[in-house]
């Protein structure tokens, strides 16, 4: 996905998590919800924040916050849930992505993109696509696919739980980095 | 668009002939002088041939016809059914199967038919009352193409318009316009005359006229014929508006063109040219030709219409049942009034869940032919003589079931035949029928669908699969496992005992990727053997992967379904302080473990002051889980959960409630399983 060449205008979504600002390819949203009772699936990382009802189906929750190392925060009137479109192989998978609060969306040149810095954003830097200015604040442009991987779930999990998939976890770690 | 595509409906059609005629041609083996079964093979080579060059698959066409010629003879008795010539029908079957696949002129495929049919054309050479001349294969091509299924569909516009004097020479205009319209597939619309003042109107004089949309294959001078006594040159227009064969509703949307445009005769055979061509070339076979060969009609499914209506007149009840509600709403009716129609609205639910899920429904049989020629053609190359017996093949599966257990079933049928039972003289030196039995039933057991796969076979010996399993590391050697999970291991991945690699099976692949595909239908599988005697391996499968009728149970904030096949019984049990998360309770003088979900699901949540233990019956063995409460019984519509969660494989899918709060629904073996190896890590 990085690899690729960007060229012109896109659009970005911009959310806030603690006092980082991010942004998200607007061709992912599929919609935003308000923040809503959340159904938490045992034994899964602190992260996934379980499942929602999104007119009928059970949506998968990513609480960014966790994920990304912050300190978990109280839910606010601004809270949100970002429903991400996911491809997966051939099919697509929905996603949700909570948010302190969700400000808006932008047109940013892809030249304004700079390649991620090493360090220095307090979030792996795997998750980010680019960096970008904006306001005089710096965007995160998060690359949606990379951070809701299910491979980087599956390792995450059941590492410590369970002593059977063990040699399948492994392997799953080993395959990560050369990916 | 694609599921009307006429060339996919053709595909589909004539894969369920070859079906038909693998079947036929299989009992024919069996029985060489059904003469009806022998007709059976016939028609079915007679309609994939006529239907093949219909829709322009010539080389299907062509093939196929000296098949139907040899066939014809047979039925007349003019030729003897021999094992040749029914081998090479089977072949010829598989031939037109992959015919189908590849482009309409058999691109690629045309040299192996002709091998084929050079076969076939010396085994009818063989007996002299044939009298086949070498040129017979040329003629073919010819009368394939050409010969009687020229008869090709086309569609007319025909204005009839009776001469003033029709009624006076005896002539019946509404009963021509009948015999008109039978001649094929046809939509009538008829004209009134111009208005006219009352004093003027002659009742015996015709005023209106007809406009008829034919499609027909009789050809023009056929609908012409029809006129034959009342045509005096003025009376009947016809044209031909486009060749091939338009949908019904087509012809419908044809002559309304022609009703709305009645005066207006001269353009009016433009106009319907122009929209039939229109609605033609959005069918063009290219759409299908696009579409994976493989994966051609896999989506669409055949429904017994019977089953169709029924679900047409629920829901036409409840639009009743919506404009009650609604009006209900609206007069702010009493209470009673509302529970009624939520009562009827509740039943109505009930029987469109039934149908609704009944359309999904296929009987096993249908894999069944497929399985029957396997085990021939196996049991055949392996040199064994087996007699496959398939039973209850009425039980009906969900349909995608029933697809993703052709490959499991193909498996376990190779196993059989391979390592399973003897070669003939092995089977006489161990006193039993030279002819060993596969044997392969299905049927409804309690909630569940039941596969048994047996065989006569020499068995599997325990011992040797002990030491097997313990040589490749999957048993500790100091392990004394019970006969029924040492038989269980040949469900490891990486476990095979035959020594000898064959290129059926053996490869050691077998037996885990058979587990793997059933419990991706939540069903389970089991073995059970005895030397000597024979192996039987049995699948459980859940009636449905849509619906499943459960308990729904409280823990915490949280509200998780217990499948009621599972499911013994209740009782509770009073709160300790340092609970362990697997205890014992006693249920009927006995002692039962019980697994607090509470504590192995990590919720810390307030717990009251007693818990429930619903009882669940997992393999025979009874087992408590502790809750903080039971709700009540409750119809889950299965969600799958997203795969970011299949690590967690006791969550079988989730389900929404009523009130839009969604509950997870317990996969009750995994999840004893999973409480067992996380007290084993616990110590």
């Amino acid at each position: 996905m990085s690899e690729q060449q960007r060229v012109g205008t896109q659009r970005f979504l911009t959310l806030s998590l603690d006092k980082e600002h991010f942004a998200l390819d607007i061709y992912s949203v599929r919609e935003i919800l308000d923040m809503t009772e959340i159904t938490r699936i045992p034994q899964t990382p602190e992260y996934m924040r379980g499942v929602v009802n999104v007119r009928g189906s059970a949506v998968p929750v990513v609480d960014l916050r966790l994920k990304f190392g912050m300190t978990a925060a109280e839910r606010t009137l601004n809270t949100r849930i970002v429903i991400l479109e996911i491809a997966r192989g051939e099919k697509s998978a929905a996603i949700g992505a909570i948010a302190d609060s969700v400000r808006e969306v932008l047109e940013i040149d892809a030249e304004k993109i700079d390649p991620p810095p090493r360090m220095g954003t307090g979030v792996k830097a795997d998750f980010i696509r680019g960096i970008a200015r904006h306001d005089d604040r710096f965007l995160l442009v998060l690359d949606v696919e990379k951070v809701f991987t299910s491979d980087e779930i599956l390792t995450l999990d059941g590492l410590d739980m369970r002593r059977d998939e063990q040699p399948q976890a492994e392997q799953d770690g080993g395959q990560v980095p050369a990916a | 668009m694609k599921e009307h595509d006429p060339v996919q409906t053709f595909r589909e059609e004539v894969r369920e002939l070859l079906a038909d005629l693998e079947e036929a041609l299989l009992e024919l083996e069996n029985d060489p002088g059904n003469l009806e079964t022998v007709a059976r093979a016939f028609r079915d080579l007679h309609t994939i041939k006529g239907s093949g060059a219909m829709f322009g698959f010539v080389e299907i066409a062509r093939f196929t016809h000296d098949l139907e010629t040899a066939f014809d003879r047979v039925r007349s008795g003019e030729l003897p059914l021999s094992p040749d010539l029914l081998g090479l029908a089977l072949l010829a079957k598989d031939h037109i199967q992959a015919l189908l696949r590849v482009s309409q002129d058999g691109q690629g495929l045309t040299e192996t038919s002709d091998a084929l049919l050079e076969r076939l054309s010396g085994l009818l050479r063989a007996p002299p009352s044939g009298g086949t001349r070498p040129g017979r294969r040329a003629d073919a091509v010819e009368s394939g193409e050409n010969g009687e299924t020229v008869r090709r569909d086309a569609t007319y516009w025909v204005r009839y318009r009776p001469a003033p004097d029709a009624f006076l020479t005896g002539c019946d205009p509404l009963s021509l316009v009948e015999e008109l319209a039978g001649l094929g597939e046809s939509a009538v619309v008829y004209h009134q005359g111009e208005e006219m003042p009352l004093e003027e109107y002659d009742p015996e004089r015709p005023h209106g006229c007809w406009d008829v949309i034919l499609t027909t294959a009789e050809g023009e001078e056929a609908v012409r014929g029809v006129f034959l006594f009342v045509d005096d040159g003025e009376a009947v227009r016809l044209e031909k508006v486009g060749d091939g064969r338009p949908r019904k509703g087509d012809l419908e949307l044809l002559a309304a063109i022609a009703r709305d445009n009645a005066q207006d005769e001269a353009a009016l055979p433009g106009l319907l040219r122009g929209f039939l061509l229109e609605k033609l070339a959005m069918r063009r076979p290219d759409k299908a030709r696009e579409a994976s060969p493989a994966g051609g009609g896999e989506a669409s499914i055949r429904v017994d219409s019977g089953r169709l209506d029924r679900l047409v007149n629920m829901v036409g009840e409840m639009v009743i049942i919506q404009s009650r509600l609604s009006q209900a709403v609206n007069q702010a009716l009493d209470r009673a009034a509302l529970a009624q129609i939520a009562e009827d609205l509740e039943r109505l639910t009930d029987e469109m869940r039934d149908n609704a899920l009944g359309l999904r429904m296929l009987p096993i049989g249908t894999v069944y032919g497929n399985l029957r020629r396997l085990v021939r053609d196996v049991s055949t190359g392996l040199g064994k003589n087996v007699e496959f017996v398939a039973e209850g093949g009425d039980t009906e599966l969900d349909k995608t079931v029933i697809d993703r257990l052709k490959d499991p079933l193909v498996h376990i049928l190779r196993n059989s035949l391979d390592h399973g039972v003897e070669a003939p003289d092995g089977r006489r030196d161990a006193g039993k029928p030279e002819r060993g039995t596969v044997r392969l039933w299905a049927g409804h057991v309690g909630g569940e669908v039941v596969i048994r796969v047996s065989d006569d076979g020499r068995g599997i010996d325990p011992a040797k699969v002990k030491r097997k399993a313990q040589s490749v590391g999957l048993l500790a050697p100091d392990a004394e496992p019970d006969r029924k999970e040492i038989l269980n291991l040949i469900f490891e991945p990486g476990f095979s005992t035959a020594d000898k690699v064959s290129d059926l099976s053996g490869r050691g692949v077998g037996m885990d990727v058979v587990k793997r595909s059933i419990d991706a239908l939540r069903g389970t599988v089991d073995i059970d053997s005895e030397p000597g005697k024979g192996t039987a391996l049995t699948i459980r499968l859940p009636l449905t992967l849509a619906i499943i009728d459960g308990f729904c149970v409280v823990i915490g904030s949280g509200s998780y379904i217990v499948p009621l096949t599972a499911l013994r019984g209740f009782q509770e049990r009073p709160w300790e302080e340092r609970q362990k998360t697997v205890d014992i309770v006693e249920r009927m003088g006995r002692m039962l473990p019980c697994v607090s979900l509470r504590g192995l699901f990590g919720i810390t949540e307030d717990r009251p002051a007693y818990e429930r233990v619903v009882v669940a019956e997992v393999d025979g063995v009874e087992i408590g889980l502790a809750v903080d409460k039971v709700i009540g019984r409750q119809q889950a519509v299965i969600k799958s959960l997203d795969e970011m969660y299949k690590s967690v494989n006791f969550i079988s899918g989730t389900t929404i409630n009523g009130d839009g709060s969604i509950s997870l629904i317990l996969d009750i073996p995994r999840l004893v399983e999973f409480a067992a190896s996380s007290a084993a890590a616990a110590g």
